[in-house]
């Protein structure tokens, strides 16, 4: 799959760059090094899994333009981890040409969208594929093949995606934490329409008016969550990752008044199998506010108090875990010369599955190495809820950041 | 004759009437006027770009540096419109602020986050706050509309640190109500209008910070940039400063450099 996005690029970057037989005229290199040690207390519960995890990922970036109005961004990732052959993996975060004037953009090659505005999670956000081996809080995204073209109008930005590859989401090997049992069976997942590259298109409109920020989209192509085919094969239980192809639309609404952000993501999609492997047409929304108390830590640190509803119409057949949840979330931002910051949250489920309690905590050590510090606790799963399945999986993750 | 008369006593009523009508003026009226000529003398600079670096220092004197980059448009009949872009230490390399500053009413404001590629709209209420852990606050380096504070002239001293010069004392009051002072106290020459120290009082109308302005250079036969600004907290004894590297007047922006596709691009 990684030969098949090399090749992809290989065909897009290459007339690009002979196109551009020029030095270029603004040249930068960058890299990130993070060396993290991934800690689970409690003993592993399936067969064949490992204590903790030890990794270090590289991250180098080159930027370069060749005239005003256009330029080049090349961000591959590699990940290396001393347990799960499956967590350690290379990618493609960005590999962009992109060239502008003053009402559109267009670009072409490997890129990384955000769409979101809510917090414990971002349903609108179907341009990538979670990067989940890596990254188990859903942030960190894997490198999407994409041509788009965007127009700025007085009415608002108007964007268009073609997608012609799909990604798969990268799960943890045998070794791994945070998986089913057994793991996904390597090579056997299955793509509704064919192939990984049957096209995928999608449009967007976004604006602000005032305290208001809207945005609507549609999409035509994978869901990014499968749905689990389970299989006997040689009288031993299979799971195998399928992906439907599903229509889609959604939007955001933001209201931004004085010290309260409220926030609503939506979508409604048909085409998806649910938990229950039927397929069906649903409807899910993230609904809620962001408060900030200025200045209540000390002469100059933050609280953000955050709390978000979480609605999936499916409830308990949704594969999603937050289908009928809270988060109630608070985020510290202490405004200090090391940026120290941190986020707590709980995610506690109406209908009585588990709660899950999440961290993430920042700081600066030096002008080139930060310092991080995250985690998840899954307790009180129903029986074979995703809570459940991971309820020995409780994990810390410390790390080092240096920068190049 | 009669008609004469009315009419020489009208013109010195009329000229009575003036004079009264400039000795009369309040205070108030005198610190409004001032800011309004001050705030002319910066009209019709179109756009600027500036690189600046910013040392933090706190009281037992350990620094830290933070570089920046920041572009500006002048707005016909509104606040300005600006792109912050942070160049150092390098984990905040990248992280971009674009502000459509009003005349009245909050600013709009929208922050890029590079790592997720998010641009995430903000609230300008945080005017208070420490522009990232300085001892400025964001309201200190928005762009000053005169309809953003009211005034009040104290008097005409010699200008502080520079005795040949004679400086107008003025005070003023912020409008908006999550801003963190009570009042500033400014001192500005009279011949230029160039501010060269600001005191600013805190909510409790206890003496807070001083920022002191210098190294003053004038661009275009008529913009005049301090490139040295240093502001030092009372309470806590830290210190920032500011030193401008590079200014340039007229540059060519366009309006079309201050959307959110653009602030995606800043870099």
């Amino acid at each position: 799959m990684f030969l098949a996005v090399l090749s992809f690029l290989f065909f897009i970057i290459t007339p690009i760059i002979s196109f551009a037989d020029l030095k270029p005229s603004f040249l930068e290199y960058e890299a990130e090094i993070t060396i993290g040690s991934w800690l689970f207390p409690e003993e592993p519960l399936y067969d064949g899994q490992k204590q903790n995890n030890y990794s270090i990922a590289f991250e180098p970036e080159i930027y370069s333009e060749w005239a005003e109005g256009n330029n080049l961004v090349l961000r591959p990732f590699f990940l290396f981890d001393n347990q799960d052959n499956n967590r350690s993996h290379i990618d493609i975060r960005e590999a962009l040409y992109s060239w502008y004037g003053d009402d559109w953009e267009a670009s072409i090659g490997v890129g990384q969208i955000f769409w979101g505005v809510t917090e414990s999670k971002n349903l609108v956000d179907i341009i990538n594929q979670f990067d989940a081996v890596y990254d188990p809080l859903f942030k960190t995204k894997l490198g999407q093949p994409l041509v788009n073209y965007t127009l700025i109008r007085d009415t608002g930005y108007y964007e268009l995606f073609i997608l012609p590859y799909f990604r798969e989401r990268t799960y943890p090997g045998k070794k791994g934490r945070l998986r089913l049992d057994p793991e996904f069976t390597k090579g056997s997942t299955k793509y509704e329409g064919g192939s990984q590259w049957t096209p995928e298109a999608a449009i967007r409109w976004s604006n602000s008016f005032g305290e208001y920020d809207f945005s609507l989209h549609s999409f035509l192509g994978y869901a990014r969550s499968p749905s689990v085919d389970i299989t006997l094969v040689n009288s031993k239980i299979q799971f195998q990752p399928n992906y439907q192809r599903v229509r889609q639309i959604g939007g955001t609404i933001q209201k931004t008044s004085n010290a309260t952000l409220y926030k609503l993501e939506w979508l409604a999609k048909a085409g998806q199998k649910d938990a229950k492997f039927k397929r069906g047409s649903y409807f899910a929304s993230v609904i809620g506010f962001e408060h900030t108390l200025y200045k209540t830590i000390g002469n100059s640190g933050d609280i953000g108090l955050i709390m978000e509803y979480n609605y999936d119409s499916r409830r308990s057949r949704s594969s999603d875990t937050l289908q009928d949840d809270i988060f109630i979330g608070g985020r510290f931002t202490l405004n200090d010369s090391d940026d120290t910051q941190m986020l707590v949250g709980s995610i506690i489920d109406l209908d009585g599955d588990g709660q899950i309690y999440q961290l993430d905590f920042g700081r600066r050590l030096n002008d080139s190495l930060t310092f991080g510090i995250k985690g998840s606790i899954y307790q009180n799963g129903k029986y074979n809820s995703n809570i459940y399945i991971l309820r020995q999986d409780s994990w810390v993750e410390i790390n080092l950041k240096q920068y190049f | 004759m009669k008609i004469c008369i009315r009419f020489i006593l009208s013109i010195l009523i009329l000229s009575l009437s003036n004079v009264s009508f400039s000795l009369a003026e309040t205070p108030e009226e005198k610190g409004l006027r001032l800011a309004i000529e001050a705030d002319l003398t910066g009209e019709g600079f179109i756009d600027t770009i500036s690189q600046s670096q910013m040392t933090l220092r706190n009281a037992q004197g350990e620094e830290s540096i933070r570089e920046f980059s920041s572009k500006t448009l002048e707005v016909e009949n509104d606040g300005d419109k600006s792109i912050f872009i942070f160049h150092h230490p390098k984990d905040v390399k990248g992280t971009a602020t674009l502000t459509f500053t009003h005349k009245t009413g909050p600013d709009d404001q929208w922050l890029y986050l590079p790592a997720l590629k998010r641009v995430k709209r903000i609230s300008s209420d945080n005017r208070s706050g420490a522009f990232v852990g300085s001892e400025f606050a964001y309201e200190d380096l928005a762009s000053q509309e005169v309809e953003k504070y009211t005034y009040k002239w104290i008097e005409d001293v010699p200008c502080p640190g520079d005795e040949d010069e004679m400086c107008y004392v003025s005070e003023s009051y912020p409008v908006e109500k999550s801003s963190g002072y009570t009042r500033r106290v400014s001192w500005v020459d009279i011949n230029e209008h160039r501010v060269r120290k600001i005191d600013f009082y805190d909510r409790k109308d206890k003496l807070l910070k001083t920022l002191i302005f210098s190294d003053y250079k004038q661009y275009l036969e008529k913009f005049w940039t301090a490139h040295t600004l240093k502001m030092v907290n009372h309470n806590t004894g830290k210190e920032t400063d500011i030193a401008i590297s590079a200014t340039e007047y007229k540059t060519g922006l366009k309006d079309a450099d201050f959307n959110r596709q653009s602030l995606k691009r800043a870099r």
